[in-house]
């Protein structure tokens, strides 16, 4: 791929994630209506008044959306935030263990959290302490984790044959401190392309979760909820679902190119690291 | 007592199922205060005897000794930590791109094993200054990044790294191989010159009968993890009695660069 091509592919990223940030901070200050009060305003048309029309219970749809991205970057901060402070020290550890079979039976639990999908974890989550934007964040933090182990691990193995870590080892350096010094900085340009990824990742199974109602309860719009909402008028009004559901698509697709673009911008600096 | 000794060392690797012995029945002492140089074909067991001396692996059988206690022990492992250093090969490798060159060169003084040593200036800067001199190295130049340096200068830089504890040993693993012919005598006349003035016990490793013939007293050399000859270094490079080191011998270039080699010698002496 071409320079230049990798460059749009990082700046569009930023871009649309720039909109998506741009509006969720606004949302928190102003949106045109009261994106939660139901009006007699149903179901009505774009207009100047109402940009994007309103839904079935006379809700302004732009004010739901702006409403909804905050929602979204929430759950996605805070799930890839669980995910990587308890992912990255786990990585990091089954690194520098190797081949020891605590290592290896660290990793093959990691494997098996892998094979459990947020999707089951947010329902039994939801089942035991009821559906809310916390068990979602937590399910979809905790399906997230083993995504960091891997690449943590990954990235660990490869520096640790590098002799910078031999070399701290035999001035006494202790393992803690190659990890925070040597391991941890070199590693941070990986780990920053796969927050970004996973950002994305867990944006799209929020709104999974929102749409199956085991996510944000309906005192706070979501993207994924709109969408079963607009489904009930779907025949009369097609359009309501196609706004939320374009919204989710450009925030996947904005962290994905951030990443992707990160990746890319990043990949020499790699390549000379490792 | 010697420095180290190492008792029927050897080490295997399985690597997919397949056993390599990179060192096979080693037997060999180490006195202190000398210039040992470890010879042989990259490949030879060279680079994991280094490693079993600095218990950054540990033998398959046999077992390595330092001052008589096993290197891994609980008495030896800080004693070896903080007097054991290594200069590696690669100064891409061996110098964290990520680390400026002054928390490079210092980091061994904030190793934990030399609280309490009095030897060691506590002030980390004063340190610094004293070895990058030493090395023949701006001291001014901490805040940059390795990145910033050509090949030799990292290389110096890595030889300032080990200095800075003052260890009593060096150990140097193809010091000069990854440098440009033109800048190897300079960092080898570093070493040999450090080495002098400081009263260092020199462990270097090479392919290069020319480096180990330029810094070394006695020679022990190395083929398919077995010791095939040793002794003093002029002895065995003028009278070899293995085949394997004749054909090593005669397989070394004569270049004009030696001479200049001779030349440079001292100039880095200075006192650290």
């Amino acid at each position: 791929m071409s320079r230049s091509l990798r460059e749009v592919t990082l700046w569009s990223g930023l871009v649309l994630v720039g909109m998506i940030v741009l509006t969720a901070l606004v949302a928190m200050v102003w949106t045109p209506f009261d994106p939660i009060r139901v009006t007699p305003e149903r179901l009505a048309p774009m207009s100047s008044r109402h940009w994007l029309g309103t839904d079935a219970y006379g809700i302004d749809i732009l004010s739901q959306l702006m409403s909804g991205a905050r929602t979204c970057l929430l759950v996605g901060m805070v799930s890839v935030a669980i995910a990587a402070l308890v992912g990255i020290p786990l990585g990091l550890v089954i690194g520098i263990g190797g081949d020891r079979w605590w290592a290896r039976l660290l990793l093959r639990i990691s494997d098996m959290l892998y094979a459990l999908p947020a999707l089951l974890l947010a329902i039994l989550l939801a089942a035991a302490l009821g559906a809310s934007t916390t068990t979602a964040m937590a399910a979809i933090g905790i399906a997230t984790i083993p995504v960091f182990v891997r690449m943590t691990r990954a990235g660990t193995m490869q520096v640790m044959t590098r002799d910078y870590v031999a070399s701290a080892r035999v001035s006494g350096i202790g393992w803690p401190a190659i990890a925070w010094q040597h391991i941890l900085p070199n590693v941070a340009p990986l780990l920053g392309v796969q927050a970004s990824v996973s950002f994305a990742t867990a944006i799209l199974a929020e709104a999974a979760l929102s749409y199956l109602g085991l996510s944000t309860p309906s005192t706070t719009p979501t993207w994924g909820r709109m969408i079963n909402e607009a489904q009930r008028a779907i025949y009369t009004s097609p359009e309501l679902t196609v706004w939320p559901a374009l919204a989710i698509g450009m925030a996947v697709l904005g962290f994905n190119l951030l990443g992707d673009g990160l990746r890319d911008r990043l990949d020499p600096l790699l390549k000379e690291v490792s | 007592m010697s420095l180290f000794s190492l008792r029927g060392v050897s080490r295997e690797y399985v690597r997919e199922g397949r056993t390599t012995r990179a060192l096979d029945d080693v037997s060999l002492d180490i006195e202190e205060g000398t210039q040992l140089g470890i010879v042989g074909e990259s490949g030879s067991g060279k680079t994991t005897l280094i490693r079993m001396l600095t218990a950054l692996d540990q033998p398959t059988r046999g077992h390595v000794l330092f001052r008589g206690k096993p290197v891994a022990s609980r008495e030896a492992r800080p004693v070896l930590r903080s007097q054991v250093q290594v200069v590696f090969q690669d100064p891409r490798s061996s110098l964290d791109p990520r680390m400026t060159v002054r928390r490079i060169v210092t980091e061994p003084l904030r190793s934990h094993l030399l609280r309490g040593r009095s030897d060691i200036p506590a002030d980390a800067h004063a340190r610094f200054d004293d070895v990058m001199d030493a090395v023949g190295l701006d001291p001014e130049m901490g805040s940059r990044y390795p990145h910033e340096f050509s090949g030799g200068q990292r290389q110096r830089i890595a030889i300032a790294r080990a200095l800075a504890p003052k260890p009593s040993v060096l150990i140097a693993d193809e010091p000069v191989s990854a440098l440009d012919v033109s800048v190897r005598a300079q960092v080898l006349n570093t070493l040999t010159g450090l080495v002098r003035s400081q009263d260092l016990t020199l462990i270097v490793v090479s392919h290069d009968l020319g480096v180990i013939r330029h810094v070394c007293e006695q020679v022990v050399v190395v083929r398919r993890g077995r010791i095939v000859e040793r002794g003093g270094a002029v002895e065995v490079f003028a009278n070899p009695q293995q085949s394997y080191t004749r054909e090593l011998v005669q397989a070394m270039p004569v270049l004009p660069g030696r001479t200049s080699m001779r030349t440079g010698e001292g100039a880095a002496s200075a006192e650290v």
